[in-house]
């Protein structure tokens, strides 16, 4: 790929390069003591890049909804509340990939 | 909008459901032939097109109110045309006789029920990025295949490369720029260049801390090499996706489950597909990101990946 990183220096910096070694091709030998170091790196990579991307909690509050995941099932749970179904749909599950 | 503090509070007046309209649209099982029988008196009209949207309707199937808007004000119009539609509904609409039931095929029959499930996030990250929209899917994987992820000694201090099926799997069909729209999955020659590997950081007992790192790269001229299936595009669209990977997990060994997997995979992305929502302008490179962690135990968390008719799973089976 010849992608520019124009646009992704600042993040790639602030996250570092990944350090730690090991090719492909299965387990590797045991190894006697863990890099602390390293693992840590990768800790805190990982923290960073989730909170650039995970939702606030205010983009999650539809989540506090409790929907039913089927229209069968939402059929059955307006009959036995007695209360209106509110259905939506989607292109993609609205709770999985729209 | 349904995160909107009114159109929340509304939605208490009601039982709320959610589902993938594709099926329920074409479909000639019970429940999908129900839903057509609703939504064809919907804001659509009986048609050929979609019928995305909110429908409120009686549990017998008569619809009292349908639109299909992304505001907040507008669902609320909705919900309130509804409710007051309902006030006049009898209970012969309201009420199913105990032993209904409408027979039903659902990919999500084919999940055992101690599958690892994890949820994704995905979003555009960069200086340009607009966060106004991101996108969600789950990604599947049973137990004997989540095994992959750690040596079968997984002893301090040891290192192993996830395996292939597992690695594919993310690569191919969840590392993939949907973040506007659905889109087009990888082949797993696409994805050749990746890699994931983790290190047993610690062990306590049963329990097994782990990090996971790595970088995956998907690329394609557009060739569609998954064979004939409902997502097989009518052109070419080159496209890729690369990222670094980075993450955390523990395992307890002696159940099996895994009690913490949590991975971000941060890179870059190119070109579009025809559904992706990226316009002619948009094709990158730009920055992109993924978010990887266990889905709660909850009935939704069940919900089927976007590719999974070509998932290439033999425990799956085709509901269709």
């Amino acid at each position: 790929m010849h992608a520019s990183r124009t646009c992704l220096l600042p993040l790639l910096t602030l996250l570092g390069a990944v350090a730690l070694g090991g090719g492909c091709g299965g387990d590797h030998a045991p190894t006697p003591a863990v890099d602390a170091e390293a693992s840590a790196a990768i800790k805190a990579r990982y923290e960073a890049a989730r909170d650039q991307v995970l939702p606030s909690e205010a983009e999650r509050r539809w989540e506090e909804i409790d929907w039913q995941p089927t229209y069968a099932g939402g059929l059955r749970a307006s009959s036995d509340q007695q209360k209106p179904l509110l259905l939506w749909v989607m292109n993609g599950h609205p709770l999985g990939c729209t | 909008m349904w995160s909107d503090e009114k159109v929340i509070e509304a939605t208490k007046d009601f039982v709320c459901a959610l589902d993938e309209v594709w099926r329920l649209q074409r479909g000639k099982d019970a429940e999908s032939l129900h839903f057509q029988a609703m939504a064809d008196k919907g804001h659509y009209g009986g048609g050929g097109g979609t019928r995305q949207g909110i429908y409120v309707l009686t549990a017998d199937g008569t619809l009292l109110a349908a639109s299909n808007h992304l505001s907040a004000a507008k669902a609320l119009e909705t919900l309130t045309t509804g409710l007051e539609a309902w006030k006049k509904t009898t209970p012969t609409q309201r009420t199913l006789p105990s032993d209904w039931t409408l027979p039903r095929k659902r990919w999500e029959d084919s999940l055992p029920p101690d599958a690892v499930i994890l949820i994704s996030y995905n979003a555009d990250l960069g200086a340009g990025a607009q966060r106004e929209r991101l996108n969600r899917d789950h990604v599947w994987f049973t137990v004997e295949e989540a095994r992959g992820w750690l040596p079968a000694e997984p002893t301090e201090g040891r290192k192993h490369v996830v395996s292939k099926l597992i690695t594919e799997r993310i690569a191919q069909f969840h590392l993939v720029d949907n973040v506007r729209g659905q889109t087009l999955p990888f082949a797993a020659q696409d994805v050749a260049g990746t890699v994931l590997r983790t290190t047993v950081t610690a062990r306590e007992g049963n329990v097994v801390s782990f990090t996971i790192e790595g970088e995956t790269q998907g690329e394609t001229d557009g060739s569609w090499l998954l064979g004939e299936n409902d997502w097989k595009p009518k052109t070419k669209y080159p496209r890729g996706v690369t990222t670094t990977v980075n993450g955390v997990g523990r395992h307890d060994t002696a159940t099996g489950r895994f009690l913490q997997l949590e991975f971000a995979a941060i890179g870059e992305r190119t070109g579009r597909t025809n559904l992706n929502g990226r316009k002619e302008g948009d094709v990158g490179p730009e920055g992109i990101g993924w978010i990887f962690e266990l889905a709660p135990d909850r009935a939704s968390s069940r919900i089927a990946p976007a590719f999974v008719d070509i998932y290439g799973a033999d425990w799956i089976v085709d509901p269709r």
